[in-house]
């Protein structure tokens, strides 16, 4: 009994999950994953391993990183129902969505 | 106009070496290397001078910013390998090319201008990316200089989609 109950508590508490964090890295002018899921309260990482600066832009530019140099990171509390997207130091870019609990994130020059 | 003689630039040094690829020591494939990125900031320089264009102005910033950072890397990896860049015949058909195309992109306004601008860099990027891929990796010796080249190459890729993607979007022939 105290073992179905214990199953049922962590059951209940799944939905609760305490906040992960997910890294990003960008490489070849690629997001690796190029897909990612991400919970309420996430957070998600951007490293930036080109020699070229890349910055990271919501898909309708409410918000985004300064540029990341070579070797810089930048990171965002998700979790919010706003979609997320990528972006280079340009703008020809499809979109990686990053929305609370469902996400396509699929970063590739159009 | 580039495009033509880099081909022609790498098609001669085959020629020379036809059993194998064209033979440029290390320090003759940095050269070329920074050479080809000075370039391109030169003409990007001189675009943002002429262009009134905003999606020009942003491409034309692009180059500036990213070829400045892989030749801020080439040149410090040079330093680490106590490599001096030399010059050599690809190196100086690349400067030829940037000087014709200087010289017809001067006389140019406007849209005109952005659509000669564009074209270039298309064929620009083009010929570099055949460089990379049939010159310069397969000369390459030293692994940290070949990685070099390996890892600027998709931001050559890139750069050629956006010049392409701000091209269509400015409609018109190409070349007028």
């Amino acid at each position: 009994m105290n073992w179905l109950m214990a199953v049922l508590l962590v059951a209940a508490l799944g939905g609760a999950a305490p906040p992960r964090t997910h890294t990003v890295e960008i490489r070849g002018m690629e997001f690796h994953p190029a897909e990612l899921t991400v919970a309420p309260g996430d957070t998600v990482v951007w490293i930036n391993h080109d020699f070229v600066a890349h910055d990271i832009t919501e898909e309708h530019k409410a918000w985004n990183s300064s540029p990341l140099a070579a070797g810089a990171s930048w990171k965002r509390a998700g979790g919010t129902a706003a979609a997320a997207a990528c972006s280079w130091s340009m703008a020809t870019v499809t979109f990686s969505t990053i929305s609370a609990g469902v996400s396509l994130a699929a970063c590739a020059v159009r | 106009m580039l495009v033509t003689l880099a081909l022609v630039a790498v098609t001669a040094l085959q020629a020379q070496k036809p059993a194998a690829a064209p033979d440029l020591t290390d320090p003759e494939v940095a050269h070329v290397a920074v050479t080809a990125n000075a370039i391109d900031i030169d003409l990007a320089k001189f675009a943002q001078t002429r262009t009134r264009t905003p999606a020009v102005r942003q491409f034309a910033q692009t180059m500036i910013t990213d070829h400045s950072a892989v030749n801020a890397q080439a040149a410090a990896l040079a330093g680490k390998l106590g490599v001096t860049p030399a010059d050599n015949a690809v190196s100086q058909s690349l400067q030829t090319g940037a000087a014709d195309a200087r010289k017809s992109l001067e006389p140019l306004q406007g849209a005109a201008f952005d659509r000669a601008y564009l074209d270039r860099e298309i064929g620009y990027h083009q010929a570099v990316l055949d460089a990379i891929d049939k010159l310069l990796i397969p000369t390459t010796d030293n692994a940290e200089l070949k990685k070099l080249l390996v890892d600027v190459r998709p931001a050559v890729a890139t750069h050629l989609e956006h010049a392409k993607h701000v091209r269509s979007e400015l409609g018109g022939a190409s070349g007028k």
